[in-house]
């Protein structure tokens, strides 16, 4: 019978075992989805953009109008010198949207003979959201500290607010901006794993309902009509999970460029 | 062929174009009200709600989860842990005042940006 359990795509393969004093680096499937995504990206990109074409034809045009789209979105919640961080904030969103894209095939197979093949989504494992927003803070803290010194702590003493009650409102800055790497990269972790789990779900429904072989078969076509609006619907998300990223990551940004709000 | 209602004055060229134009843009600001209904209203209903409920609950789990290091720390266990989800319920809905207010923001940008277009 064909394997209905909408878990098994994500699991964790090694295509190339490597150990290393004892550590167990083989490079995986995960990794593997994640170098595609880097390579892809960057071949995209340089093959769109090495004419220079000063009137750009449609590969030029599309990476410009992803460059304006970013650069638009730094701008307006970050102002002009967020621009600074522009390379930062666009790797970011390439690299989730295309890692998000990559997760939609629903059968991507490895080129490597003999290994278990599947499609995988690099953003529905937590510790790879929470590398990337642990990254985001990382350089919202270190560059804060760096360009503001002492005075990056103001984001915990906000204006306005009488001496007296510091006692409460700076612990609840505090945990709010610690509670940040977390929320940022659950959203995105969680809004990838449930949206395929539940393609996954109404797609072994169909399989479920043929392997019966018999008239409720045709039954299939109710949760097939589902799996095709579903899949939509996952498109519209890996999009959307991606931009919310990247644009939290622009205001987070903000705080470290202005610590007083 | 052009709707010919409201016939305007054919004999003055320059009458013509000015009620074309006006009527035009009647149509084209109808339209853009319409579709700024339709994406206010579907586009990311969903979205919000997720956002508005990770970040309450995770405010009020980092919380709970300090308090409660703390006591471990300490060796006092009820009583970080109740002052920590008390902070982190605060902590919370800081998080969701405040990206209700910047959603709203950006909102207000949006349509700004939408009538200058």
């Amino acid at each position: 019978m064909v394997d209905t359990n909408p878990i098994t795509q994500f699991e964790i393969h090694e295509v190339a075992p490597l150990e290393i004093a004892g550590f167990n680096l083989a490079f995986t499937n995960s990794a593997f989805f994640m170098v595609l995504a880097t390579v892809s990206v960057t071949l995209l990109m340089a093959l769109a953009t090495n004419k220079r074409a000063l009137v750009p034809g449609r590969g030029q045009s599309v990476a410009e109008i992803l460059y304006g789209f970013v650069a638009d979105m730094v701008r307006s919640s970050a102002g002009n010198e967020g621009l600074r961080f522009f390379p930062f904030v666009f790797s970011l969103f390439i690299f989730i949207l295309a890692g998000n894209m990559f997760g939609m095939f629903p059968y991507l197979p490895l080129p490597v003979p003999g290994v278990d093949n599947h499609g995988f989504t690099i953003t529905s494992h937590i510790i790879v959201t929470l590398t990337l927003s642990l990254l985001v803070m990382s350089i919202v803290v270190g560059f804060g500290v760096y360009k503001n010194g002492f005075k990056f702590l103001k984001l915990f003493v906000p204006a306005g607010v009488p001496p007296v009650l510091y006692v409460i409102v700076t612990p609840i800055e505090v945990i709010s901006f610690l509670s940040r790497p977390i929320s940022l990269s659950v959203r995105l972790f969680a809004n990838m794993l449930a949206g395929h789990i539940l393609l996954k779900v109404f797609a072994g429904f169909i399989v479920m309902l043929l392997a019966t072989e018999s008239l409720m078969g045709l039954v299939g076509i109710l949760p097939f009509f589902m799996v095709v609006g579903l899949t939509a619907l996952e498109f519209l998300v890996a999009f959307l999970q991606a931009y919310v990223f990247a644009i939290l990551t622009c205001i987070y940004l903000n705080d470290a460029l202005h610590p007083a709000h | 062929m052009m709707s010919n209602r409201d016939e305007p004055d054919r004999s003055n060229p320059e009458d013509q174009l000015a009620d074309f134009e006006q009527r035009l843009n009647a149509r084209l600001e109808m339209r853009r009200a319409q579709e700024r209904k339709y994406d206010r209203q579907n586009a990311n209903g969903w979205a919000v709600g997720i956002r508005y409920g990770t970040e309450f609950i995770v405010g009020v789990a980092v919380g709970a989860a300090f308090g409660y290091l703390a006591d471990l720390a300490i060796g006092s266990l009820p009583i970080g842990l109740m002052i920590g989800t008390m902070i982190g319920f605060g902590a919370g809905t800081m998080n969701v005042v405040r990206a209700a207010k910047e959603m709203s923001e950006r909102a207000q940008r949006d349509s700004q940006g939408a009538d200058r277009g």
